[in-house]
């Protein structure tokens, strides 16, 4: 310990609270620790509970006996609810939340860092100072508004464009780049805004445009910022769960076109929780899978943003 | 060897040419991004401001003018009939509501009636034709409209029905309904409260805590040291987690408790409808609602307070600890106070994002349709994104819009909570520098 403890002898006035003998206040500060150090276990409590649900319903699950872990990670047909034979391969869904997630960054990535390098680099410093609060109050819009504003928005449009079906994935997509973007272009600005002055001097001083100082010399200064901002952006897409199951549809299909109705692996677990399903069947375990497979992909995610953030970080003094 | 530079006007030209192309698509991204945010706005106002404004004139005169119910039925018959069981053999699950009715005591006054709109949906002579229930014959003939009225609205005063008969009032003060016009979200925006408190009660003392934890009590051994940056890893991962995962775990945790004790003979504690009733599992109520809430924002808050904590210069704490406080005197007496603005900022933005959180509500809820808001923390719930859910899915135009109306309510709730956090950043926020 390396904190000073008044003794008991000096006058009571210099000391907080009232005087008390050395072995009473050494007791309460280590239980105060040891309540605040509790606090902190409580969040390793919850990561293990994550850890206990997901493996032990997940092994529930191939314990059936229509599943097996081969079927589930090799095959191509998700079909747990309809049907005389059940199949539980899970790349349908995969392959279903890829597609809203690469349309959804299609739409995010490029427009937030745009707009970021706008904010960053270009805007004057008030319409800054206005548009930065907006994203970010934009950001905290809950994704169910999202949901609604693409069946009753987005989809009309892009039935009005093409032939697309009531419930198709480019409209959830669209609808998640939408909801992403402010997380893209706030996270973005923050990198870009830590990058030094001198950095974009050096690059005027060599006869460069603001161009050039922007994409060749600010930008890539900022990558590791960047790429966690993105790689942040698409783990909320991939986790993302009321857009989709508004919008996306109901019906898992491998090589399903972005025209069509699709699954992730989120809208098949609000399928199961808001659906009649028995508490005991095979279909209501496999809802745990499904979650155990988000869960992993997730967490990869967010593991090699901390790798590329801690890695590629340019300290600047 | 060095070269002398010549400058090449063509090249210089190009540059400044691609130069303003790509300010051109700045500003267009920007423009694009801030369009469909507006458009997003602006349609879900035009969409569902309509449902709110307005005022029944007539309705609402109606409801002034004195009235009499007809004191020639027998209401006491009503009381003896088993409507659970009429409602299964019925298939109108509406009745099962009529057992709270206390129908004695009708005529004369006011009552909890939230489920009368699904009263006066029930199809009377389908009911009456059924042999069990010959009793209900009288109920046919009532105009239920005009009870529900006469005991929401006793003696009502103009001010009272002038609010209850607006668009606004009506859809804020009505429950959920099967006709889109009469919906309404008060069980909804009150399950809501409810568990946000809860959350809120759980979340921000843990949360904080932890952040204590983190930032003041820094150890100096190895293996604590490796523990420390293990939680901290720890906390930036269950950030990665998506809700919906946390929905699951909330449902197998809190819901049914890992099944230790069975769902279907809970261990009950108290009366069901004292406020202190406690049940084991805590069943699809409001406390697992909350609690799973609380998992959510937890690392929300925990960030938010650490960097609350971090913006504290060191000198304050010094100087403490100089005048011989220790440890938890000065973070008590000075590190604290110093961040509560930062702090509060960050609880109330996390608490914007219990408010809007679908997803684990919905694993928690279930499909339950529920018509009255919770008494206690055992209570049904329902939430509001989850209601908005509801009426979205539905195929009829008329949820659409009122589902654009519960938005409106959502976001002027959430946005009050955003004011509120930069009011508090704003006249708070002292240099500590």
């Amino acid at each position: 310990m390396t904190t000073i403890t008044p003794s008991a002898s000096t006058s009571s006035d210099l000391t907080i609270g009232r005087p008390r003998s050395r072995r009473a206040r050494r007791v309460s500060e280590s239980l105060i620790e040891s309540v605040l150090a509790s606090c902190g276990g409580f969040s390793i409590l919850t990561t293990i509970a994550i850890l206990v649900v997901l493996t032990t319903e997940t092994v529930r699950f191939f314990g059936q006996d229509e599943v097996s872990v081969g079927e589930f990670l090799f095959t191509g047909e998700w079909n747990p609810l309809l049907g005389e034979t059940k199949h539980f391969g899970i790349w349908p869904l995969i392959w279903g939340t890829m597609l809203v997630t690469v349309i959804a960054m299609l739409l995010a990535l490029p427009l937030g860092f745009l707009t970021a390098i706008f904010l960053s680099e270009y805007a004057p410093r008030r319409v800054r100072s206005v548009l930065k609060p907006v994203l970010e109050i934009l950001a905290g819009v809950p994704t169910v508004v999202y949901g609604f504003f693409a069946l009753t928005v987005i989809t009309p449009g892009l039935m009005a464009i093409g032939d697309f079906n009531t419930y198709n994935a480019t409209s959830a997509g669209l609808a998640v780049g939408i909801m992403c973007l402010p997380i893209v272009c706030s996270m973005s600005e923050d990198a870009l805004q830590a990058v030094p002055r001198s950095l974009r001097a050096g690059a005027y001083a060599l006869g460069g445009t603001k161009f050039d100082a922007t994409v060749k010399v600010v930008f890539p200064a900022a990558l590791s910022g960047v790429i966690a901002a993105s790689l942040l952006a698409i783990a909320r897409a991939v986790g993302e769960t009321m857009i989709v199951a508004l919008a996306a549809g109901g019906l898992a299909r491998l090589w399903s076109s972005p025209t069509e109705q699709t699954q992730t692996m989120t809208a098949y677990m609000v399928q199961i929780f808001l659906g009649d399903v028995s508490n005991h069947g095979v279909e209501y375990f496999s809802a745990y899978a499904v979650a155990a497979t988000l869960f992993v992909i997730t967490l990869s995610l967010t593991i090699i943003g901390h790798r590329v953030r801690v890695r590629f970080r340019e300290v600047y003094e | 060897m060095t070269r002398a530079f010549r400058p090449d006007p063509k090249a210089r030209a190009r540059r400044v040419r691609t130069n303003r192309i790509f300010v051109g698509l700045c500003l267009a991204a920007t423009g694009f991004s801030i369009i469909s945010l507006g458009v997003l706005l602006v349609t879900i106002g035009l969409s569902g401001a309509g449902q709110l404004w307005g005022l029944d004139r007539d309705a609402r005169d109606a409801a002034m003018a004195p009235q009499t119910l007809e004191a020639t039925t027998d209401f006491g018959v009503l009381d003896r009939v088993d409507w659970a069981q009429a409602a299964s053999d019925l298939d109108l699950p509406a009745l099962a509501s009529l057992a709270r009715v206390d129908f004695a005591a009708l005529g004369t006054g006011p009552q909890d009636l939230w489920y009368a709109p699904e009263i006066a949906d029930v199809d009377w002579s389908e009911v009456h034709a059924s042999p069990p229930l010959e009793d209900v014959e009288t109920l046919a003939g009532l105009d239920w409209a005009t009870i529900v009225e006469r005991v929401r609205t006793p003696g009502a005063g103009r001010l009272a029905a002038t609010v209850r008969h607006s668009r606004l009032g009506s859809f804020l003060f009505s429950a959920p309904s099967r006709k889109p016009e009469q919906a309404g979200i008060w069980p909804p925006l009150i399950g809501t409260v409810w568990i946000c408190v809860v959350c809120a009660f759980f979340a921000l003392p843990i949360g904080v805590g932890t952040a204590v934890f983190l930032e003041e009590y820094k150890p100096h051994g190895r293996t604590l040291r490796r523990l420390h940056g293990f939680i901290q890893l720890n906390i930036s991962n269950l950030a990665g987690v998506p809700s919906i995962v946390y929905g699951i775990i909330g449902l197998t945790a809190f819901v049914g408790m890992f099944g230790i004790v069975a769902m279907s003979a809970p261990i009950e504690i108290g009366d069901p409808d004292a406020w202190y009733h406690l049940r084991i599992p805590f069943g699809r109520s409001v406390l697992a609602g909350g609690l799973t809430l609380m998992l959510v924002i937890l690392p929300i808050v925990i960030i938010s307070t650490q960097e609350a904590l971090r913006a504290v210069p060191d000198s304050l704490r010094q100087g403490s600890l100089a005048l011989g406080a220790t440890r938890w005197q000065t973070i008590r007496g000075t590190t604290l106070p110093a961040a509560v603005p930062g702090i509060m900022t960050g609880a109330i933005l996390a608490m914007s994002r219990a408010i809007g959180e679908a997803a684990p509500v919905l694993v928690v809820c279930g499909t339950v349709f529920i018509l009255s808001s919770p008494s206690n923390l055992m209570g049904d719930f329902t939430a509001l994104p989850l209601q908005i859910y509801n009426w979205a899915g539905r195929p009829q135009a008329g949820f659409h819009a009122i589902a654009a109306s519960g938005i409106i309510i959502l976001l002027v709730v959430l946005l009050t909570f955003n004011a509120a956090a930069i009011i508090i950043r704003q006249k708070f926020q002292k240099p500590l520098q």
